[in-house]
């Protein structure tokens, strides 16, 4: 049996690993454009970032203090690290949708922008949210609207031309811009029915009395939540619309099936949300009661499931079906298999060890179940790579072909530059948490 | 109408050539912006003020209004006798609100037998049992011995803390100030307690034997207690 909140090292794992491989991968791939190339760097060092994320979080919460776990961590070190490495990932994504799918940014003095911008504002803002001690960290949620404002274009342009200028190349530019919005605001995303009727501050509410009001500078928080909530609920709705539509002309596909999924997985929690919210509503009435099992169950195997072990899945996703990293060259071609297969077995083990720890099955049941999705990933490895690589065109190649992408004289050691400064960035994270943590 | 030039212009002109796609977007905008409006007014407006009460605990003065019910044996007792008494506290009505603070016992023996008058030796103990009670307080009086026709008073302390006085508790709301008031199966069980009568006769001499027994009446009074609650400005 294993404990439901055991995702979390999983996802560090996962996260940690695809991201080095990432870059490693990239690192073969010279012959790139330097759009995909930027895209593969700053996919990788965001899942290199969330994976020390996630490893912090896990280190944190396993704490034991006198022989007790900690389950209510003080400031200490690892939630520094937690909270530095979340900042310096969500300063990436901001700056992303900048460069991918659409890129804003394409003279080269512009390019060139992006490593020092990415750099200075997560430092600035790690070392200000630590002086601080994070009674503002959420507020840098807003980081993320100008590229949800981005994408959004993107994809209603694209869709638009598929549908309407029946031009088939464009599919890949809408299904990457919704892929990117769910790999920003997938976990929200689930929450778009209680957003919408407006019940989240409730919840909003209860986790500022449960951490103690006094210390918790919420106003500046509640405003990154509300916009990325309202973002989320939006594009999730805007996917929906999108991918009907394109559904009554072309079909249903593997994307519209996830969004569908993602949609009624909102539904379902929505009316659950509303269901409890005598109980989110005690703390504020009489004392904070807990949430029902089966309700936290339910976020295990929806919300937190999709955002720890499937979003780096989806990332991986882009990274290969859309060429990103050079996956069909010969030296490349093994490991990215070994890492595919890699990240599949982790994924579906973990989700049969959280069904086992819910549903009374034995050992040996689930035992035969991993052996099965072993063999059927084995047998059916080659098919899930060609699936993967499919149509593996760039989506720099489409731009191109739209001569809509400029191709400046970028020197390869100036977007390596992008790798070094994440370095020297995660050097600074570790020994001002370090340093911090000692001193307050 | 594309360019490749790079500039952020072309770029974002570029990005906005369709006219099908702008409107999607657009709606999708301003869906966003009223979505953001309404949610952000509950969330910072409405529920800043509704968490903004619990920032700082709150002073509530609580009071108690108190009732009385009482039980009453009247037992005669034989010389070197030991008897036990129960009162089942199931038995006293105990209006809706009320909780039962603390149990004063009172033991009078009424000396009339018997030459001289001469008051006999009575004890009174309550025995410690099942009834929900604060056993352990350093208020309660549970034995009591007299042989001069003085009742003998004991005290058992019931509800946990009370002891009739109002007091000022700080809490985030009037449920959690009123939690430590509400506990419920206190005063559940039976009083138990014990008499002995142990005959004294003038000078040890009674050859008629006419002060043999005693007539002892135990009164139970069983103070109840309300709760009243005041938040204080």
């Amino acid at each position: 049996m294993v404990e439901q909140d055991s995702m979390v090292p999983v996802a560090a794992i996962v996260c940690f690993l695809l991201g080095v491989t990432t870059l490693i991968l990239l690192n073969r791939s010279k012959d790139r454009m330097w759009m995909d190339r930027m895209t593969g760097l700053m996919l990788g060092w965001c899942l290199v970032f969330f994976g020390l994320r996630y490893a912090a979080a896990a280190l944190r919460d396993t704490k034991v203090v006198g022989g007790i776990v900690n389950s209510i961590p003080n400031l200490d070190i690892f939630q520094y690290l937690f909270y530095s490495f979340t900042i310096a990932a969500i300063v990436i994504g901001a700056m992303f949708p900048f460069v991918y799918p659409y890129p804003i940014f394409q003279k080269a003095s512009s390019i060139k922008l992006v490593t020092p911008i990415t750099f200075g504002v997560s430092l600035v803002i790690i070392i200000s949210m630590m002086l601080t001690e994070y009674h503002y960290v959420w507020f840098s949620h807003i980081l993320f609207l100008p590229g949800y404002f981005i994408l959004l274009l993107v994809y209603f342009r694209f869709i638009s031309e598929e549908m309407l200028d029946d031009d088939k190349t464009a599919r890949r530019m809408s299904l990457a811009s919704g892929i990117v919005l769910i790999a920003f605001f997938g976990q929200q995303m689930t929450w778009w029915l209680a957003q919408i009727i407006s019940i989240n501050d409730e919840f909003v509410g209860r986790f500022a009395i449960e951490s103690g009001v006094g210390d918790y500078s919420y106003v500046p928080n509640w405003i990154g939540y509300t916009i990325m909530n309202s973002v989320a609920a939006i594009s999730i709705l805007a996917l929906t619309a999108g991918e009907t539509w394109r559904a009554t002309k072309k079909g249903i596909n593997g994307f519209t099936v996830v969004i569908y999924m993602i949609l009624g997985v909102g539904l379902i929690s929505g009316i659950a949300d509303y269901a409890i919210l005598g109980i989110v509503d005690s703390c504020m009435y009489t004392v904070c009661e807990e949430f029902p099992k089966s309700y936290d169950i339910w976020y295990n195997f929806t919300t937190d499931a999709l955002v720890l072990l499937f979003t780096p899945l989806m990332v991986m996703y882009l990274l290969l079906h859309f060429d990103v990293i050079d996956s069909a060259a010969e030296n490349n071609q093994w490991m990215t298999r070994i890492i595919v297969i890699l990240m599949l077995l982790i994924v579906s083990s973990t989700m049969i060890e959280l069904l086992q720890s819910i549903l009374p099955v034995s050992d040996m049941i689930s035992s035969a179940i991993l052996a099965m999705v072993v063999a059927i990933f084995i047998g059916w490895e080659e098919r899930i790579m060609k699936a993967l690589i499919a149509e593996g065109e760039s989506i720099s190649k489409k731009l191109q072909a739209l001569n809509e992408l400029n191709e400046p004289e970028i020197q390869d050691s100036d977007l390596q530059l992008f790798s070094k400064s994440m370095a020297v960035l995660t050097g600074f994270i570790f020994i001002l948490c370090i340093l911090y943590s000692s001193i307050v | 109408m594309s360019s490749n030039e790079g500039n952020m212009k072309n770029v974002l002109s570029n990005l906005t050539s369709n006219r099908e796609g702008n409107r999607f977007a657009l709606i999708s905008f301003i869906a966003t912006l009223i979505l953001i409006s309404y949610t952000g007014y509950d969330t910072v407006v409405l529920r800043t003020g509704i968490i903004s009460e619990f920032a700082d605990d709150n002073e509530y003065l609580i009071t108690f209004t108190t009732q009385n019910e009482t039980m009453q044996e009247v037992v005669t007792l034989q010389d070197d006798e030991t008897r036990n008494l129960q009162f089942d506290l199931s038995e006293i009505i105990i209006p809706e609100g009320y909780s039962i603070g603390y149990i004063d016992v009172s033991v009078t023996s009424e000396e009339e037998s018997g030459i001289s008058g001469q008051c006999d030796s009575v004890a009174g103990d309550i025995i410690m049992n099942d009834l929900a009670a604060q056993w352990s307080d350093p208020g309660n009086n549970l034995s009591g011995q007299d042989s001069s026709c003085i009742p003998i008073e004991l005290d058992l302390a019931i509800y946990p803390n009370f002891n009739g006085e109002s007091i000022t508790v700080s809490a985030i709301n009037e449920y959690q100030a009123l939690l430590n008031w509400s506990e419920e199966g206190w005063g559940d069980g039976s009083l138990s307690i014990d008499l002995d009568l142990d005959v004294n006769a003038p000078l040890g001499f009674d050859p008629l034997n006419t002060d043999s027994d005693e007539e002892i009446t135990v009164d139970v009074y069983i103070s109840l207690f309300a709760v009243s609650i005041q938040e204080i400005e």
